[in-house]
């Protein structure tokens, strides 16, 4: 795809730093033919002299210097210009650097080779001052995932603006029911992609013989039943967003197939003789841990590091306040209207129900829940009685046990392994005095694994 | 009465098919030998040498070196929109960086094969995947990351294989490179 010069970009200054000098002409060429104004720089020395002579509104820095390592440059560039943005350009063996480089400050980052409608892409994200961006506020979903004024959720608006801009690979993480598809989907909507396709594809639900084929696509004749030829995924998501759900159930043979899609951009469906090149952009989702699934041997480490770039963690609905009630409100109006039925809001005890449950099932079971209120009854308020008997026979959560010094298996023995997991956390929490980091290391996981449970469990373990 | 050669004769088709392959073995030859520890008149005359080679294989069937590289080779549409991108002046000029840069990896390739100088070849795999990326040589810049990933382990056992695929791919995009720029230069 050819990036078209654009008058805005004549006001955008780039600085190119890259020293091997055919890929300076050639990455020169893309740029100015795309309409930005170019200074190059073959070292580092060369581009500190550069940014000192004057400001550029984006550096193109290549991680492989013959002079200095990029990532120190890197922070040298923004302690000489903050305002600068710096995109990283690597080849395959250096993509741990480049996800430490996004957190750095890098503003993207980009794998050799390089497709020149995405540096183009980059640079605009880069500079919106020249580009008209979209509001998130006018394009993020009205979806029952999305409503909710609580402080995780506005933090989430703003994070999905930040990286919609970017080309950067965006990791879902989050239980059933959080709404991970309608963050990918708001990723997509408010990004340059959104007039290109979004194309979803759930990893677990389709059984694994067939999974390269509906990923990559396939030829006529290459295998029985391959009665015609088929895109694929990757190929249909051309120029937009490739939504990979439970990305973790993926089979370890096609971890390598899509670790070599990400490396080259190219695609080459089941029988094809020649590789065919595609530009989309990838976000993933997965309802359990990728870390621990790599300490497993259940999924690539390189293929994590490669995709778990800007993770977004999807707040389970027991952390997210009264968000619970305002989705039930918003469901209960949208379902009324669809059902023919005229309900009238939510009565304190089931207001009250609501706040105390842990929803297990997140948002799909608020969902459900409000549903079959509205077709089972006649309208009004909605009252206690009229809610699903498991919902309203549930106990009250209660906070586990910290288990006593003296416990032994036998106290353990019988549980649920989710339940055990929180007895042993909180124990060690009590132990050290409610400290996080302490726990953390007797318990061997990162502090932040630790404090992304205590918040799924609301807060406390 | 023997007829004198004219400029438009050409062998037959075996004939020819013989020779190209004739002259491909010989390019890639002496574009795989470490010409660092060379006498400089001798590689001086290598690459007089490469220069025939190559008018000759355009001579034998200016097409195929022009128009046809083989597909295997080279994805001629990712090639065509680069040189567009460049435009007609900036061409030939690109073409000689290319090149140069192709043989510098190759002759830091050839002295860092053996024993495996893991830094150099983890850079050299680092230039040529984005190199062979943006020339549209697939084949080339899948070898280039495969290099790469045994460079980053350090797995002497795993070279071996790589590089003898990826030095003759790599020689014979120096020879079409170095054609095109011969045609470059002709056209102008």
């Amino acid at each position: 795809m050819k990036a078209a010069a654009d008058p805005r970009r004549a006001r955008i200054n780039v600085l190119l730093v890259e020293d091997t000098t055919s890929l300076q002409l050639i990455y020169r060429s893309i740029l100015i033919a795309a309409g930005f104004v170019v200074r190059v720089a073959s070292t580092a020395t060369e581009a500190m002299a550069a940014l000192r002579d004057a400001a550029a509104d984006a550096v193109v820095l290549d991680l492989v210097l013959p002079d200095r390592d990029g990532l120190a440059l890197m922070q040298d560039i923004l302690n000489l210009r903050p305002e600068t943005a710096v995109i990283v350009v690597t080849a395959h063996g250096s993509v741990n650097k480049a996800v430490e480089a996004m957190r750095l400050g890098a503003h993207e980052f980009l794998v050799k080779p390089i497709d020149d409608a995405r540096l183009v892409a980059a640079i605009g994200n880069a500079t919106p001052r020249t580009a008209a961006r979209p509001s998130a506020q006018t394009l993020l979903p009205a979806d029952s995932a999305f409503i909710g004024s609580s402080d995780v959720m506005q933090r989430l608006h703003s994070k999905i603006t930040s990286v919609a801009g970017s080309m950067a690979t965006v990791f879902i993480t989050g239980e059933s029911g959080t709404g991970k598809e309608l963050c990918a989907q708001a990723v997509h909507d408010t990004s340059p992609r959104a007039t290109g396709p979004f194309i979803a594809l759930n990893c677990g639900a389709i059984p694994q013989d067939l999974l390269e084929s509906e990923v990559f696509g396939h030829m006529k004749g290459s295998f029985t039943g391959a009665i015609s030829d088929k895109p694929g995924a990757a190929t249909a998501a051309d120029g937009g967003t490739l939504f990979l759900d439970e990305i973790c159930e993926m089979a370890m043979p096609l971890q390598t197939k899509l670790l070599r899609f990400l490396q080259t951009s190219t695609v080459q469906p089941v029988g094809a003789t020649r590789p065919r090149k595609v530009n989309v952009r990838i976000i993933c989702a997965t309802n359990i841990d990728p870390m621990e699934a790599v300490r497993r041997g259940q999924f690539r480490e390189d293929l994590y590091y490669r995709l778990f770039v800007v993770p977004i963690h999807m707040p389970p609905l027991r952390a997210r306040g009264e968000d619970v009630i305002e989705i039930a409100e918003a469901a209960l109006q949208r379902f009324s209207a669809e059902e023919g039925r005229v309900f009238t809001g939510l009565d304190t005890q089931v207001k009250a129900l609501f706040r105390s449950h842990r929803w297990p099932g997140n948002v799909r079971q608020v969902l459900n829940v409000i549903r079959n209120v509205v077709v089972l009854n006649d309208g009004g308020v909605v009252h206690l009685h009229m809610l699903p008997d498991d919902l309203r026979d549930t106990p009250p959560p209660a906070a586990p046990e910290p288990v006593a010094g003296g416990t032994g298996l036998d106290g353990l023995v019988g549980r649920p392994m989710a339940e055990i997991e929180r007895m042993v956390i909180a124990a060690t929490l009590h132990r050290f005095n409610g400290s996080v980091p302490k726990a953390a290391r007797v318990l061997e996981i990162s502090p932040s694994t630790l404090y992304r449970k205590l918040e799924a469990w609301g807060g406390t373990a | 009465m023997t007829r004198t050669p004219t400029a438009t004769d050409r062998p037959e088709m075996a004939d020819t098919e013989e020779l190209q392959a004739a002259l491909r073995s010989v390019l890639r030859q002496v574009q795989c030998l470490d010409t660092s520890s060379l006498d400089p008149a001798l590689v001086f005359g290598l690459s007089g040498l490469t220069r025939a080679c190559l008018n000759l294989q355009m001579h034998l069937d200016p097409q195929m070196s022009y128009d046809h590289p083989p597909t295997d080779l080279l994805d001629r549409t990712t090639f065509d929109r680069l040189l567009e991108l460049a435009g007609p002046d900036t061409t030939a000029d690109l073409l000689d960086r290319v090149v140069e840069d192709l043989q510098s990896v190759q002759q830091k390739m050839i002295t860092a094969q053996k024993p495996p100088q893991w830094d150099v070849l983890r850079s050299q795999s680092h230039i040529l995947i984005g190199l062979a990326g943006a020339v549209g040589a697939v084949s080339l810049q899948g070898l280039s990351q495969d290099l790469s990933h045994i460079a980053n382990a350090q797995t002497s056992a795993g070279i071996d294989p790589v590089l003898s695929q990826l030095m003759p791919t790599l020689a014979d995009l120096i020879g079409f490179m170095q054609a095109q720029r011969i045609a470059t230069v002709a056209a102008q």
